[in-house]
């Protein structure tokens, strides 16, 4: 079960599920891949592997005419579908296993009677009635055209999953990429069908969640009118985080199996529900060998050029990975190293607002000549030609490009966000250690990043240590074969057809 | 974990409930008052005409024969047009698109012509004769000219131009009038349709002249609001419904009441039923003008309201009594309209005895305009209670309480009609209860769940 991801975009969740399906080519895969709308322009980014049998596409914020049905037919027969609806509109703030139950039978039922269009049943007096009891009890005094459509909107997309339910194909082993919608089908599709849940979770979804509620702009109560993190969040946001944790919860319940790739994120999915008994780690991993090549490219690139100043960005020119700062740092990186240049390499595409701004201020601090937008570009020519690798992220999760960066021997200046600190110091319990292979910063600031560059940069035999720790610890740490071997024990455990018994 | 984060839908920003706030008390006042007004000077013109030829009583009855079925036929014709063109225009300003609005005045115009000048043309020149065949061009004109000044009204009202509305017609009806005496004179009938021909000319040229002053030029095409038809058919069938439904009874009563004359040719007539009739509905004009008045300044002003704390984000109890001080406004408007119309309407019943030696009526219309009294007084409620369907936006509770009434209309005079005397007047009452009970009915219903239908409201 894949959100927004594999194979319409790149990413670290697509990367490792790529990976996936290619460690086992003795297992079949299916993707039940849920979209928001779908974008006819939108090309595969990924050639599928034959072990992929079944692409199934959920888009849940498309409207489609099929959608509007009869009015005439929610008849008596819907008395305790309505009941169900109420219940859990009540209990939503608790959000325990028993709820998932309950959600099943919503579920079944929406299925069972596909003649009722999602707008037929929005516009029903019942449901009315429902959405009025729930504003009654969450938020009596809020905007209620607002309370209505934040409802709506919460609950249409549900309506579509329970249409798509039938789609979703007969599986061994349900393994979800993240909660969210894709984990609530996932759990409702393990309940259902007796089948264990594995759930991998690269970021926390619910985290990221609450800080797009908390920033949005789009959700018309109070904060937009006082934008200030002090004060208590209003009702509609807290109605989105709401549904959002409980859904997370639904998903954390059923799974067998919790897996997170990193000792931080694990203590956050304990925070937002999970039992710490099913909770393992299982980091990213890349097949070091495939990086010799680089590294002696590398290597002799820079006997070439010896005092070569070239720093890189690899990735997404997207708002969380936060390239502004970048770009101010790279401008006091410039001021001091006359020679220093940087090369951002990465696709456009996805936010092409933000991107704009980037080059617009770029011209603004007058880094034309030094900060070359390259596009999307082939990892290992890029890795071989820069000398540091600059990460500025406001959030990760594990990210590849630092492994791999680290793997080609290309030492890594990074914001403290997710596992970076991890895979530049090492574990607190790393044995043997294997030293620093970067330095950190914290995030958004510019001068500290600006700073650690001067220094790597300067200083040969600092760059020549921080190269060589790398190399070593994702040799030894974060090798595929290690990835490989933890997967495989936890498909088997769960593959075999009394494992779905044990887990009753 | 690039790319989990899930494109949340916007909310966006434009989810409005719109009122169709205003345009529809205007429909009270396009459909009541040219039929008033049409009522009044052909009751005059043909005092008159008895003064200037006191011996043609034959033409007389034709030309005012003529006159009516012109008013008939402008009424059922342009209904449904009206009724649309309201709506069209309404849905332009609210679109903020109003360049749009001109352009439907001239599509509707050719269209109304268009109509009008083939029935017309058939009815009055194929199936009446008459003494001239200038009178049967000219009576086809007439019908042309009485739908295109309907049309143009429409405009004014939506426009809120009621003052320009009366002054108009009452130059217009004033030269009308004068011209038909003075014509008839040397002219007789013929004479008398120039002269009317002539005023209601003097009328199109003043309505036709403030719309487009009014509105400008405009842009866009001509026949851009029959796509509304074709969205809101049931808008087209409640204009018709409605119009036909206030003039069936009367053709009913024109063709097979035992007392009806052969004008001449198609043209029939029930001098009982019409004299009755026709004064009956003038003595709904107190009450439609408290009811107007009522609508258009308190209700209209807390529909307003009401729209406004829904979309400006107030909470569910502001709302619901923002919706009780329209069920108050509406329970004042009502009850003043009862009182007044009431009082109009017993007085009248009352005092028949003395305007029966007034207007020359004779027994049988005196005992059948009793009865019709209170059907004007029931038909002014009924009216009342569609316009504010209307504001409620509830096309199917106006086609309904139309449509029942027209079928109710049809079927009871067609019963009393085919009796004798002593029921006569008794299906026009029964049919306007019966749209009254229907509309009420649905009022109420809306009352009651305004909130719930103003946030499930089907497009339209």
């Amino acid at each position: 079960m894949l959100e927004g991801t594999y194979p319409y975009v790149s990413g670290g969740v697509s990367t490792w599920v790529h990976q996936i399906m290619g460690m086992f080519p003795e297992l079949t895969f299916a993707i039940f891949y849920l979209g928001a709308q779908k974008d006819p322009q939108c090309q595969m980014k990924y050639e599928l592997p034959p072990n992929l049998v079944a692409l199934e596409e959920v888009y849940l914020f498309e409207q489609k005419a099929e959608e509007s049905g009869i009015l005439g037919g929610i008849g008596a027969r819907w008395q305790p579908f309505y009941e169900n609806v109420r219940k859990l509109g009540v209990r939503l703030p608790e959000g325990d296993a028993h709820d998932l139950e309950l959600l099943r039978s919503i579920f079944d039922h929406i299925n069972t009677h596909s003649r009722v269009g999602f707008d037929a049943f929005w516009r029903h007096e019942n449901t009315w009635g429902v959405v009025r009891e729930l504003y009654d009890r969450y938020a009596p005094d809020d905007s209620f055209i607002d309370f209505f459509w934040t409802v709506r909107f919460l609950v249409q997309p549900l309506w579509k999953l329970a249409r798509a339910m039938h789609r979703m194909p007969d599986a061994r082993v349900y393994h979800t990429a993240c909660t969210g919608y894709a984990g609530l089908v996932a759990a409702l599709a393990s309940a259902e069908r007796g089948r264990p849940l594995v759930l991998t979770e690269h970021g926390i979804y619910l985290r990221e969640r609450i800080a797009d509620i908390c920033r949005s702009r789009w959700i018309p109560d109070q904060l937009v009118r006082h934008p200030n993190l002090n004060e208590p969040l209003g009702n509609l946001r807290r109605l989105w985080i709401g549904f959002f944790d409980v859904v997370g919860r639904l998903c954390y319940g059923q799974s067998a199996d919790i897996v997170s790739l990193f000792g931080k994120n694990a203590r956050a999915q304990q925070h937002f529900g999970a039992d710490a008994g099913r909770m393992t780690i299982i980091p990213n991993g890349i097949q070091t060998e495939a990086f010799e090549p680089v590294l002696q490219k590398r290597a002799e690139r820079r006997a070439a050029q010896p005092g070569s100043q070239v720093v890189g960005f690899l990735g997404r020119v997207v708002s969380i990975k936060d390239v502004k700062t970048l770009l101010r740092a790279a401008a006091k990186v410039c001021a001091v190293l006359p020679d220093a240049r940087f090369i951002i390499g990465g696709p456009h595409d996805e936010e092409p607002e933000y991107a704009h701004e980037c080059l617009a201020l770029t011209a603004q601090l007058s880094l034309q000549e030094r900060v070359s937008f390259i596009g999307p570009v082939k990892r290992d020519v890029f890795l071989a030609d820069i000398d540091v690798m600059i990460l500025s992220s406001i959030s990760e999760g594990l990210p590849f490009v630092i492994i791999e960066s680290l793997a080609a021997g290309v030492p890594v200046v990074s914001t403290d966000v997710g596992a970076c600190s991890e895979l530049l110091n090492g574990r607190p319990d790393e044995s043997p250690a294997f030293g620093a292979a970067g330095l950190i910063a914290e995030v958004g600031n510019s001068d500290e990043l600006a700073a650690h560059l001067i220094r790597v940069l300067t200083d040969e035999a600092l760059l020549e240590s921080l190269s060589e720790s790398g190399v070593q610890r994702v040799r030894h740490l974060y090798h595929e074969r290690t990835v490989q071997d933890a997967y495989r024990a936890l498909y088997q455990k769960h593959l075999s057809p009394a494992s779905a018994d044990t887990e009753q | 974990m690039a790319g989990i984060a899930f494109q949340l839908r916007r909310l966006s920003a434009s989810n409005t409930y719109a009122g169709q706030a205003g345009a529809y008390a205007s429909a009270a006042v396009i459909s009541a008052g040219p039929w008033m007004i049409s009522i009044l000077s052909l009751m005059l013109l043909t005092w008159l005409l008895h003064q200037v030829m006191p011996e043609e009583r034959d033409e007389i009855r034709l030309f005012s024969s003529a006159v009516t079925h012109v008013y008939a036929f402008a009424l059922v014709i342009t209904g449904p047009l009206q009724i649309l063109l309201t709506r069209y225009t309404a849905d332009q300003y609210s679109l903020k698109t109003p360049e749009r609005v001109f352009p439907s005045f001239r599509g509707g115009l050719v269209l109304a012509s268009v109509v009008s000048a083939i029935v017309g043309g058939v009815f009055f020149v194929g199936f009446v004769p008459a003494p001239t065949w200038q009178f049967q061009v000219g009576a086809a004109a007439l019908l042309v000219y009485v739908s295109c000044i309907f049309v143009a009204s429409v405009y004014l009202s939506v426009l809120r131009e009621y003052q320009r509305i009366v002054f108009a017609f009452f130059i217009g009806y004033g030269t009308g009038v004068a011209a038909a005496w003075y014509l008839a004179k040397s002219h007789g009938i013929t004479g008398a349709m120039g002269g009317l021909l002539a005023g209601h000319f003097v009328l199109f040229l003043m309505l036709a002249g403030s719309v487009r002053r009014e509105l400008g030029k405009g842009i866009g095409s001509m026949f851009a609001f029959l796509r509304t038809a074709w969205k809101l058919p049931d808008l087209l069938l409640c204009g018709l419904c409605y119009n036909l439904g206030i003039w069936i009874d009367k053709f009913l009563f024109w063709w097979l009441s035992q007392s009806n004359v052969q004008v001449s040719g198609a043209l029939h007539a029930a001098p009982d039923y019409d004299l009755a009739i026709y004064l009956s509905l003038l003595s709904i004009v107190p009450g439609m003008a408290v009811f107007i008045l009522q609508v258009e300044t308190s209700f209209a002003e807390r529909f307003q309201i009401y729209f406004d704390a829904v979309n400006r984000g107030r909470s569910l109890s502001e709302i619901i009594e923002a919706k009780n001080q329209i069920i108050l406004s509406l329970q004042v408007g009502f009850r003043r309209l009862l009182k007044v119309q009431g009082l109009v309407t017993v007085l009248l019943v009352v005092g028949s005895n003395a305007l029966s030696s007034v207007f020359h009526v004779g027994f049988v219309q005196m005992g059948i305009f009793r009865i019709t009294l209170f059907g004007g007084f029931l038909l002014m409620a009924f009216l009342a209670m569609q316009t504010v369907l209307f504001y409620f936006n509830d096309r199917r509770g106006a086609l309904l309480c139309s449509a029942a009434f027209l079928i109710a209309n049809t079927a009871l005079s067609l019963f009393t009609v085919l009796q004798n005397e002593a029921w006569y007047g008794f299906g026009f009452v029964v049919a306007s209860a019966t749209g009254l009970l229907i509309a009420a009915t649905r009022v109420n219903a809306r009352l009651q769940d305004l909130e719930y239908h103003t946030f499930t409201v089907q497009e339209g």
